[in-house]
């Protein structure tokens, strides 16, 4: 039964495995050369290695290896296999939520269980199913950077990076098969799990950074797939010991799930109010209430991560590495190197706080998808009034986004890059137009045509590499004419370049055209039954 | 031994009592009625027999079996429609009825499925996010009746078919009597009630308040039809 039931989720997730396979195995390999172009002659790259070796840095992307002996391929683990781990974690997270709580949750369970199959048949099938995964990942990233040809590179350094990695991803999956047990809803599981991830993640940074010694890291399994020092000592403790702790985790989440009713979880869902607060009771509410959690979410991310690149700004010699240079390069004449360094982070946020903007609008449809609209349209709402309501939701986000991640460069900063809290403000509100026009597109899309909404997220693919990877890989006029093609890359840089109204206007008068049309599609359109 | 055994069965939610006294027997062969309002414990009561929920207090068996530590063995041997029906939007209905099917541990039957996807009218080619509450509804009907099963626990399982469609359940629970299975069914619609069961257990407040035969319902509380019966439980 186990068996059938492995084979049950492996037809569910046929297409979702194979994107997160390509998707962090590639990128794994993919990544490869663009470390070996990037950095140029051992000397060089020892100091760059260096440079990277500041609190901030080290807070940001990990530990700092090796120096005396440094590789392309150390300066890859180095500076990526952070982000993988975050990567690979969220994977696992959803991937066991999904097959354990949230088809407890939706009611699938019952019948599965009303058949002849254990009560730990799901929970071990779903861990099964994730290991393999995760081992999958392991293998095919081993494999193909074995045979990268880029120095530093090694066999036994290939896997035990990819494997830190995989060890990662197997941890994270018995904490959410833990999580999956003491949270009686599929929301709940996935919030315990990140939380744990992001707490891990803090004490992962402080041990890097600021502790003498690196026992603190290896209390995080954040920190733990860095101490493998792959390329270097390729340690494999570190591995052991994540799987050690899964191990457990999972022991527990085993004998808690064989023991509970089904439904149940150690904490119980939450009451909620008997009435609804007046601030419900509108289209303008109740797309508040729908966003609300999104926007506390965003809202702390993106104070968090301007506060993060703030510090950095009063480290000297964090400029002094190439690879940013070569980025500041391509936006011209600059001040001082801390103030480009603010321009190029401002333009980077305002791309990224397009995606809660985006996902506001997008709710609209999201709501229709799932039959809930329907339900509000079969009372007298105008249909315009509800696709209005969650604009303006995602106009409040598009201006609240950018201006505390700016908020909190400010504040983090603590003067030095010498600009004023307005200066950094203003810059971060200068990317509105362009934000706007995405929003714009949202709602022509979601008004005329809902199931092509992918096409908004390419847009913004392209969107963020022309004007992020673009400007690493292209030379400098290459880069600024691909700029072009996005709403990104008309606007002016502050502090940079000089304030400029009209791109402003342009784009403020395209964003408010894309949305008129989209608000008449949506008015005429057939709502989804 | 009895198909259906529960002696004293009490369920508790931390302080929230469910269920405080549920009796019932069911012996082979015959078709039970469950009736009682929304949140009287008719659900908790199907849960505590499938083994996904466990008793605080008292005994629940299965064919002489506890339906909590024996829960694999038993379900063998039975089959169960849920009242709401949730199914895995990327799969078409034909695939999940193989799945639950095959998760019985035993052979498919093709013939019988194919008899039962006529009688339903279910198209098994189509994804399950593309069905309506009925046709999802058909989906674990199917899977039930084609499965060969000893018990068949059936909860509130027509509230999304049609007239006509309710009419072929009907029918097909009066075939499993003939061949001698036994029924739990948990409804709403007394004329299904009135037509398929052997004896009616009525729940109210998380307790079995009464259990007799049709005939001795309408004759013990004067009235004219079940649902007097029912309705008396409850008003007066």
């Amino acid at each position: 039964m186990l068996f059938r039931y492995i084979r049950l989720i492996i037809k569910r997730e046929r297409i979702n495995s194979l994107v997160w396979l390509l998707g962090i195995a590639g990128l794994m390999i993919g990544f490869a050369p663009l470390f070996s172009n990037l950095f140029g002659t051992p000397q060089e790259m020892a100091a760059i290695a260096a440079t990277m070796n500041t609190p901030a840095m080290i807070a940001m992307v990990g530990p700092v290896y090796g120096l005396h002996a440094i590789s392309s391929a150390m300066v890859m683990s180095q500076m990526s296999l952070l982000l993988f781990v975050i990567a690979i974690a969220c994977m696992n997270i959803f991937f066991v939520v999904r097959h354990t709580r949230a088809d407890e949750e939706l009611g699938r369970m019952e019948v599965l269980r009303s058949l002849p199959i254990g009560r730990l048949t799901s929970t071990l099938a779903t861990l099964t199913s994730a290991v393999s995964l995760n081992i999958k990942i392991t293998v095919v990233s081993a494999i193909g950077l074995m045979f990268m040809p880029m120095d530093g590179i090694t066999v036994a350094g290939a896997w035990v990076y990819s494997a830190a990695l995989g060890a990662a991803g197997i941890f994270f999956a018995a904490l959410a098969l833990l999580m999956a047990q003491v949270f009686s809803t599929a929301r709940g599981a996935t919030t315990g799990a990140m939380a744990t991830m992001s707490a891990l993640f803090l004490l992962r940074a402080v041990g890097d950074a600021y502790v003498d010694g690196n026992w603190l890291s290896w209390l995080s399994v954040m920190g733990l797939p860095m101490q493998t020092y792959a390329f270097y000592q390729n340690r494999l403790l570190p591995i052991v010991v994540m799987l050690a702790v899964a191990a457990v985790l999972a022991a527990i989440a085993l004998l808690l799930c064989k023991r509970r009713d089904l439904g149940e979880g150690l904490v119980p869902a939450r009451k909620g109010a008997g009435e609804a607060s007046p601030l419900l009771l509108s289209p303008l509410g109740f797309a508040w209430r729908m966003l609300r959690g999104s926007f506390i979410g965003w809202a702390i991310a993106l104070f968090s991560f301007g506060a993060m690149y703030g510090v950095s700004l009063g480290m000297d010699d964090f400029f002094e590495i190439d690879m940013l240079q070569d980025m500041l390069a391509t936006m011209g004449d600059i001040p001082n190197m801390a103030q480009g360094f603010v321009g190029m982070l401002l333009m980077m946020m305002g791309l990224l706080s397009v995606v809660p903007v985006m996902i506001a609008v997008k709710r609209v449809w999201g709501e229709e998808k799932h039959h809930r609209l329907e339900s509000l349209y079969a009372r007298a709402v105008p249909r315009w009034k509800m696709m209005a309501a969650f604009m303006t939701m995602g106009v409040l986000f598009s201006i609240v986004m950018p201006a505390l991640n700016a908020l909190g460069m400010y504040l983090a900063s603590q003067g030095a890059a010498n600009l004023s809290l307005g200066q950094f403000i203003l810059g971060g509100l200068s990317y509105l137009p362009a934000i706007w026009v995405m929003l714009g597109l949202c709602v022509l899309l979601v008004g005329w045509a809902p199931k092509l909404g992918w096409i908004a997220w390419a847009v913004f693919g392209i969107s963020f590499f022309f004007n992020y990877m673009g400007r690493l890989m292209f030379p400098q006029d290459v880069a600024e004419f691909t700029q072009r093609f996005t709403p990104f890359g008309w606007i002016p840089q502050l502090p940079v370049d000089d304030f400029a109204w009209l791109p402003l206007i342009v784009l403020t008068g395209i964003a408010a055209a894309l949305s008129t049309v989209g608000l008449i599609g949506y008015r005429r359109r057939d709502i989804k039954l | 031994m009895h198909t259906i055994e529960i002696n004293g069965l009490v369920k508790r939610f931390g302080k929230f009592t469910a269920l405080s006294n549920v009796n019932m027997t069911v012996n082979p062969g015959e078709v039970r009625a469950f009736l009682g309002p929304n949140g009287a414990g008719k659900t908790t009561t199907i849960r505590c027999l499938l083994g996904t929920l466990k008793a605080t207090e008292g005994n629940v068996k299965l064919f002489g079996q506890d339906a909590w530590k024996d829960a694999v063995e038993l379900h063998k041997r039975l089959a169960y429609v849920p009242g709401d029906v949730n199914l895995w939007p990327n799969l078409t209905g034909g695939e999940v009825i193989d799945l639950f099917l095959s998760l019985r541990g035993s052979k498919i039957d093709p013939a019988r499925r194919t008899k039962y996807l006529e009688l339903f009218q279910l198209d098994p080619a189509k994804k399950c996010r593309t069905y309506s509450k009925g046709n999802r509804q058909k989906v674990a009907l199917v899977a039930a009746f084609a499965a060969n099963a000893d018990l068949y626990i059936f909860d509130e399982p027509t509230s999304g078919l049609d007239p006509l469609l309710e009419k072929v359940f009907q029918d097909c629970v009066l075939k499993l009597k003939a061949d001698g299975k036994s029924v739990l069914l948990s409804s709403h619609i007394m004329s299904e009630v009135e037509r398929l069961a052997d004896k009616i257990s009525i729940i109210r407040a998380g307790e079995i308040v009464a259990c007799d035969t049709l005939e001795n319902l309408i004759a013990a509380h004067p009235g004219k039809s079940l649902e007097d019966v029912f309705l008396k439980q409850y008003e007066g």
